[in-house]
């Protein structure tokens, strides 16, 4: 079975300007070499403090930006070359959420005509039909129709969001990317939308590519998780392993980082040592700088690939691939 | 207990003129601190979690604030009496504070050099008697000389390598975490009793938010401050704090030790909160939400605010609940329970 998404060999650089002419000096690499699959009706997290490229990744994925190399195949067909047109049409199957509802929705529109814009613009759909649709879609979402009326500022958080999510459930897609979808909500209102997310993928049989900071709701909603380090995939695993046996130091301090509301937990918290942009060396494996686990020589020079270590795990470090696996396959 | 408690406030109230009427954003909140505590203030957005802490130092914006009831008691002298130049006076000597964006808070157009100065120079004199800046008297350069070796050494407590070095450069050249750090020396500069930190790790990324965690664990011990923790973040609670108060919606609903309350959380709000909170023990689609929305403050529900949405209300539920002692350290304001002791 083909996967759903498929991206192979992602790149996005940034030029950095600078100079007399403002030329092209040098690039911010945001996105360095990335290859996932989505398979249909999964969810893949993406994951990463901040500057990891994780949001990038997710832009690319639909062209919002384009990549500066690689490969998106989507159902099985390269969409990362396709004109202009061609992609707008393509955008009906693949959606996108975005962490603040209040910045996303236009403010001088009301939630109707905010959820129906994209049944109009892929549809060509209007008037009544339109109208019928919309009131659908709120009551799929939890809304009322009352709210039909009404304008952004009326609503919280919570709803505002809910609204961002019907608006990408009206041209019914098959992959929707959600960027931090629950970051700006408090606990109990984001726990509200996990299970709408949940309950919406099983009714509609939707992918999801979550992409998000906080790795205790990645570990509620996620089958699989992709961990990002400074535009690169460090580990990829399913959500069980990635939690109960990180290989990669940096997943395990991040895993070991993240404040479990239980003061009986006693385990060990592995403290990194400054941040990634500042400790990041010139040549070598990128953690190393911040790498709490005993170091060898291959570390400072040169840097790891993203090597199978068991069946679906991937680890990019060289104290896993050297020693273990001399012979492990390449993640194509 | 027998002591004054280093902290207490009683039954504060607080009014906001707002154009759709007065919200009434603090109705009666009770909380005591005593000395050496590490207390969380934990609740949602627009709990009146921020405005408690900000009522201590009197930084709530007056009009259009407005404390209509109560008592804010620093170790027993009431705070709200003092006059504003008193006040700074107070602020300077025992109070320090960190906020929740390190950026915003830090001025870019000068060196962290003569920001910590600044902070250094009037948390440890009277505001009149710190020379300016164009004073060369020798009296004034002592003064400021004496100001940068504190700054120095508030660099050292605060875990910034080379801070020597580091005080001749701007806040840009700071990553995030850094510049938390750089604030806290500035709150620590007079030595204060109380540390008020309102959501001071919510803008840093998990690995930096274990850093200044540990920070203030280890400043803690150090220093023996008492600090106030105002977070939504339940597990910054667990991992930091050793009491713990909860509010919702201008009230303090819950107060207990941190290991009671996680174990043992009484106030239905507090269950759904902590249920609310996915943990690796949450088994898939069994994460609950507390149904329904925060109320509008300028028409908040009658008596216990959180009874439109608890699953256990109750006809007595339409008074304000009192205070229920369940043990030393555990109250709970709710009509379900009754006073163990």
């Amino acid at each position: 079975m083909t996967p759903l998404l498929e991206v192979k060999g992602l790149k996005k650089y940034f030029p950095q300007r600078s100079g007399l002419f403002n030329q092209k000096t040098s690039y911010f690499k945001a996105v360095d070499d990335v290859s996932f699959t989505v398979p249909k009706g999964k969810t893949l997290g993406l994951v990463g403090e901040s500057g990891s490229g994780k949001t990038t990744i997710g832009k690319c994925a639909i062209r919002l930006l384009e990549p500066t190399e690689g490969k998106i195949l989507f159902d099985g067909e390269d969409i990362s070359h396709l004109p202009r047109k061609v992609m707008q049409q393509r955008r009906s199957d693949i959606q996108m959420i975005y962490q603040s509802p209040a910045a996303s929705l236009n403010s001088r529109m009301t939630i109707g005509q905010i959820i129906a814009e994209p049944l109009w613009i892929h549809q060509k759909m209007g008037g009544y039909q339109a109208q019928q649709r919309v009131l659908e879609l709120l009551n799929v979402v939890g809304l009322k129709e009352e709210h039909y009326h009404r304008f952004p500022h009326e609503f919280s958080g919570g709803q505002q969001q809910r609204v961002g999510i019907a608006r990408a459930l009206a041209v019914n897609p098959k992959l929707i990317i959600l960027d931090e979808p629950t970051s700006a909500l408090d606990v109990s209102v984001q726990a509200q939308v996990l299970n709408l997310l949940q309950q919406l993928q099983d009714d509609f049989d939707l992918t999801y590519v979550f992409i998000s900071h906080d790795l205790g709701v990645v570990r509620y909603l996620c089958d699989e998780v992709a961990l990002l380090y400074l535009g690169k995939i460090v580990e990829i695993a399913s959500v069980k392993t990635i939690f109960e046996a990180p290989k990669h130091p940096y997943t395990q301090a991040l895993i070991s980082a993240i404040p479990e509301p239980d003061p009986e937990d006693k385990k060990e918290q592995i403290l990194l040592k400054g941040d990634a942009t500042s400790a990041r060396p010139r040549q070598g494996c990128p953690f190393a700088g911040r790498c709490h686990a005993p170091k060898i020589a291959a570390c400072e020079t040169k840097e790891p690939p993203l090597i199978a270590t068991d069946a679906g795990h991937y680890v990019a470090c060289h104290l896993h691939t050297t020693h273990s696996h001399p012979s492990g396959e390449h993640h194509a | 207990m027998s002591s004054t408690p280093l902290l207490e406030i009683k039954d504060l109230h607080l009014e906001f003129k707002t154009f759709d009427g007065v919200a009434k954003v603090l109705a009666g909140v009770n909380l005591t601190m005593q000395r050496g505590d590490v207390l969380a203030l934990v609740g949602e957005t627009g709990c009146g979690k921020s405005m408690t802490a900000l009522a201590v130092p009197r930084l709530i914006p007056m009009p259009p604030g407005k404390i209509t009831r109560g008592q804010v008691l620093f170790e027993g002298q009431d705070l709200l009496k003092k006059s504003p130049e008193e006040m700074q006076r107070f602020r300077a000597k025992h109070l320090g504070m960190i906020f929740q964006d390190p950026t915003t808070n830090l001025n870019p157009l000068f060196t962290i050099r003569e920001q910590l100065i600044d902070a250094v120079l009037y948390q440890q004199h009277d505001a009149n008697k710190v020379p300016s800046k164009r004073n060369f008297s020798s009296r004034a350069r002592t003064m400021r000389k004496q100001a940068n070796e504190r700054a120095i050494e508030l660099m050292n407590l605060v875990g910034i390598q080379d801070g020597e070095k580091r005080l001749s450069d701007y806040p840009h050249q700071f990553s995030g975490g850094m510049r938390q750090r750089v604030l806290i020396a500035m709150a620590l500069a007079g030595e204060p009793d109380l540390l008020i930190a309102d959501e001071p790790t919510t803008a840093l990324d998990v690995t930096i938010q274990a850093q200044i965690l540990g920070l203030i664990r280890d400043l803690v011990k150090k220093l023996n401050l008492s600090v106030l923790l105002i977070t939504h973040n339940l597990g910054v609670v667990a991992k930091t704090c050793e009491k713990v108060a909860v509010m919702y919606a201008g009230r303090v609903v819950e107060e207990s030790s941190v290991k009671d309350l996680f174990k043992n959380p009484k106030h239905p709000y507090t269950q759904g909160l902590i249920n609310a909170v996915p943990t690796r023990h949450t088994p898939r689609r069994g994460l609950e939400g507390i149904p329904g929305l925060i109320p509008n403050l300028t028409q908040p529900p009658e008596g216990c605010r959180f009874h439109p949405r608890c699953p256990k209300v109750m006809d007595t539920c339409q008074q304000i609940p009192e205070a229920r002692r369940l043990s030393a350290e555990h109250k709970v304001y709710c009509h379900l329970y009754e006073d163990a002791l």
